[in-house]
């Protein structure tokens, strides 16, 4: 038996529906960019792909693999949030009238991690997913991961999500992708991180300008913004590790946010996006 | 007799000589090889400090004065890693030139334009060069500009701005913005009265969406926003036109304009998102910026509310 994972399912849903569907050269899921950072759950049993700039809400794209086809623009459109990573936040939602479309809003589980009730739902989620696949995929069982987004995943197994664990990282790992910056690069690139409760909230990509595609791919891994090597405009392809990443990016989606940085002041006394030249604000700019 | 230096002594002196030269004439010998490096290590310094982005922009109009106008001067005997060099500083410039120092932002344009046109004649321009001076022009809507650029590298594949274009620009210093129309983009003026009170509030982060959020669930203060003259404004330095479109998809009660041109919103703060700019008689008299903590809510609060009581009076 074949297992499926995250990629393989973004894969599955990128060749057999969504090009079916017409996915115009920008990317435009029937008329929805994907700009916006759509992520893919399974909660409900249905594929929905959710807006990072929408606050994590999610409108349902498939009701299933068997539907096939995408349907957005609010049709009981309730789903996990997502890209909200923080715990403890408990569970509320939020009714928005007179919106096309209209959205529930529903935020995270209190925890995210194995072992939590989350993992549950995303359990349930993928189970619920594989009991729809159609005839030809009905082989294929999912992972727990394959319940969540790349970059969800990415954001959550990120081994660095503040200041001082960087910080640590550093300290005991002189051989670190972020080394390989020379020494000029490395001391800018380090000043322009900005962290928000959640991890890397910006990051300035003019430092990682001209390096090797799988070399910034690994840098960024580190906060779990690897999805975000594409804001690096000017990245080398020349090896077979630099072709896998590029291969990855094509996937994923393109940059927003380009030119500012998160700035989360402690105390909550106001928190801003700051204009700045070369910055890549991430979706871990979030205080909540 | 004196004795003749042995080898070792020739070999360790011409040594010697060799490092001196290196290390100090090197520079003067070829022109100005290592100032590029210097500039931008000044450039960066300034770029990630911990000043406002207004404060960056002067930063930059003083180096630029300092250095960088004198080496514009001399394109054609500089070495094709500076010009690059230079090149990427004055894109720096121009970016923080929107933040308030607008003035400057045609020198940089000018000098951007003449450092790509040194990089063609050498037949070195990069893409991502001309991209970004392209990007440069669209921002400062100088779309005359651009479709020449356009024409002058028909192998490159521009990125497609041209919903920003329109026929003809309105005069400086009349503030005006895009807004979605008909599938497209079309300049409107905004409904700033020239006497009484309204805001202007800078969007364009999530940080914004989420005051929008806020404002919305709070009764109150989306009473006063309702009552209040209002205008939701992103900054012309935005090309991304789906910032826009997602925006309206998801606040359709408080519809956004993009800004045709920074400067010609005077008053406006457009250095950090979101910003609450209160106006009374075509006069910035309260900034708040973000909307997080329950002290900006209040002050705002506050803020609308005496505005109401004047509007009743």
């Amino acid at each position: 038996m074949r297992v499926l994972g995250t990629t393989e399912v973004w894969r599955y849903v990128t060749r057999r529906r969504v090009e079916q569907s017409g996915l115009d050269r920008f990317g435009n899921v029937g008329g929805w960019s994907r700009r916006w950072s759509q992520r893919i759950t399974t909660e409900g049993g249905g594929l929905r792909f959710c807006s990072e700039t929408a606050q994590g809400r999610c409108t349902l794209a498939a009701r299933s693999f068997k539907d096939g086809l995408l349907r957005h623009g609010g049709r009981s459109p309730v789903g996990i949030d997502v890209v909200r990573l923080h715990p403890g936040e408990g569970r509320y939602s939020d009714h928005f009238p007179g919106t096309t479309p209209t959205f529930r809003y529903v935020r995270h589980q209190p925890t995210f991690f194995p072992g939590s009730h989350m993992k549950k739902i995303i359990l349930a989620g993928a189970f619920a997913l594989a009991l729809s696949f159609d005839a030809c995929a009905s082989s294929y069982q999912l992972q727990n991961e394959a319940a969540a987004s790349e970059e969800v995943l990415d954001a959550i197994s990120a081994p660095i999500r503040t200041r001082a664990q960087l910080d640590a990282y550093l300290a005991v790992t002189p051989n670190s992708p972020i080394h390989r910056l020379g020494e000029a690069k490395m001391k800018t690139f380090l000043a322009s991180l900005m962290f928000s409760p959640r991890g890397l909230g910006s990051y300035s990509s003019v430092e990682l300008e001209g390096m090797h595609s799988s070399e910034v791919y690994s840098i960024l891994a580190l906060f779990g913004l690897q999805t975000t090597t594409r804001a690096v405009r000017t990245r080398r392809a020349t090896t077979e590790d630099d072709n896998r990443v590029e291969r990855r990016l094509r996937r994923s989606l393109p940059p927003t946010r380009g030119g500012a940085a998160c700035l989360v002041h402690k105390g909550g006394s106001s928190h801003v996006c700051e204009r700045l030249e070369g910055a890549v604000c991430s979706y871990l700019c979030r205080t909540h | 007799m004196k004795n003749r230096p042995d080898s070792r002594t020739c070999r360790s002196g011409a040594l010697w000589v060799l490092s001196f030269l290196a290390f100090y004439a090197s520079p003067v010998l070829s022109g100005v090889r290592h100032s590029g490096d210097v500039l931008w290590a000044e450039v960066s310094s300034i770029r990630l400090s911990a000043i406002t982005p207004k404060e960056k922009s002067l930063a930059l109009k003083r180096l630029y004065k300092r250095s960088l106008a004198e080496w514009i001067a001399s394109l054609e005997l500089q070495q094709e890693a500076d010009l690059r060099m230079l090149f990427r500083m004055l894109k720096t410039s121009s970016f923080f030139a929107q933040a308030g120092d607008y003035d400057a932002r045609s020198l940089y344009l000018h000098g951007m334009r003449d450092v790509l046109k040194e990089l063609r004649r050498r037949n070195i321009a990069a893409e991502s060069e001309v991209q970004a001076y392209y990007e440069a022009l669209i921002t400062a809507r100088d779309f005359v500009a651009s479709a020449e650029l356009r024409q002058a590298y028909p192998k490159d594949d521009f990125y497609d701005y041209r919903h920003f274009e329109v026929t003809t620009a309105p005069g400086p210093g009349h503030p005006m913005g895009y807004v979605e129309h008909d599938g497209g983009l079309s300049l409107v003026e905004p409904t700033t009265p020239a006497k009484g009170a309204y805001v202007v509030v800078v969007i364009g982060c999530h940080f914004a969406e989420d005051a929008a959020s806020k404002v919305l669930r709070d009764a109150e203060l989306a009473g006063m926003f309702n009552k209040s003259n209002v205008t939701w404004l992103i900054s012309g330095a935005e090309l991304d036109r789906e910032v826009l479109t997602e925006w309206n998809r998801r606040f359709p009660m408080f519809p956004a304009m993009i800004a045709f041109d920074n400067a010609a919103w005077k008053g406006v703060d457009f250095t950090a998102s979101p910003t609450f700019n209160v106006f009374r008689d075509g006069k910035v008299v309260e900034s708040i910026s973000g909307l997080d903590s329950a002290e900006n809510v209040e002050r705002l609060r506050r803020i609308l509310a005496s505005h109401d009581e004047e509007a009743e009076k």
